[in-house]
């Protein structure tokens, strides 16, 4: 199940992030997260209007 | 929305010993997968708990997914009793571990953990390795996926090297 797991992921994504600091990659985290929770109130606000 | 910096501030400002596990560790080493809760091993000492007891109670600590109002004290016998707990606190939620499937406890893992710099603080993160293993262990789907991007970040880590 893991091997099939791994057909789907993008590893140039995964270089990529390897070129930061451990402490970038945990603000890009953060800034993921607020992005997703924005993504999730303009969503809500849709469908309430 | 959880505060990163806010938990990992606190349980440090507070000399608490811990041991950052699961999506947020996997961040550290590449993941590129969303976690919104805070997963820690923490030190199973009289004082440490003290300390954790402390540091999380300005932030009303409380069971994830309870009803209100259940009899839940955020306290040290509370944590003597207990082992692991889901919270949800102020700062976002919080899942505290004293022993991890396939891993153990602080003791165990701490041999394991290397010290990383974020949110300018120096705290204690589980290896890559052991992140696999005690992934591997939890078995979870979730788990299982978590565990093909970790591999493969390891592939990439002994590819460049």
């Amino acid at each position: 199940m893991i091997e099939a797991y791994k057909k789907g992921i993008d590893r140039s994504l995964l270089r990529e992030r390897l070129k930061k600091t451990p402490a970038e990659r945990v603000e890009d985290l953060v800034a993921l997260v607020a992005f997703a929770d924005e993504l999730a109130a303009a969503g809500r606000r849709t469908r309430q209007s | 929305m959880t505060d990163f910096a806010g938990v990992i501030r606190t349980l440090a400002d507070s000399d608490v010993q811990f041991i950052l596990v699961g999506g947020v560790a996997a961040t550290v080493h590449g993941s590129v997968r969303l976690t919104r809760d805070i997963d820690i091993v923490y030190a199973r000492t009289g004082d440490n708990i003290e300390r954790l007891v402390d540091a999380l109670a300005p932030h009303a600590p409380y069971l994830r997914g309870a009803p209100p109002g259940l009899p839940f004290q955020w306290e040290r016998d509370t944590l003597l009793r207990g082992l692991n707990f889901t919270l949800t606190t102020r700062l976002g939620d919080l899942d505290l571990f004293g022993d991890l499937t396939g891993g153990g406890g602080f003791v165990e893992l701490r041999s394991h953990a290397s010290a990383i710099r974020i949110f300018d603080r120096d705290v204690l993160c589980l290896d890559i390795e052991w992140l696999i293993r005690v992934k591997r262990a939890a078995g979870r789907p979730k788990d299982l996926e978590a565990v093909a991007e970790l591999e493969a970040l390891l592939d990439e880590m002994n590819r460049s090297d």
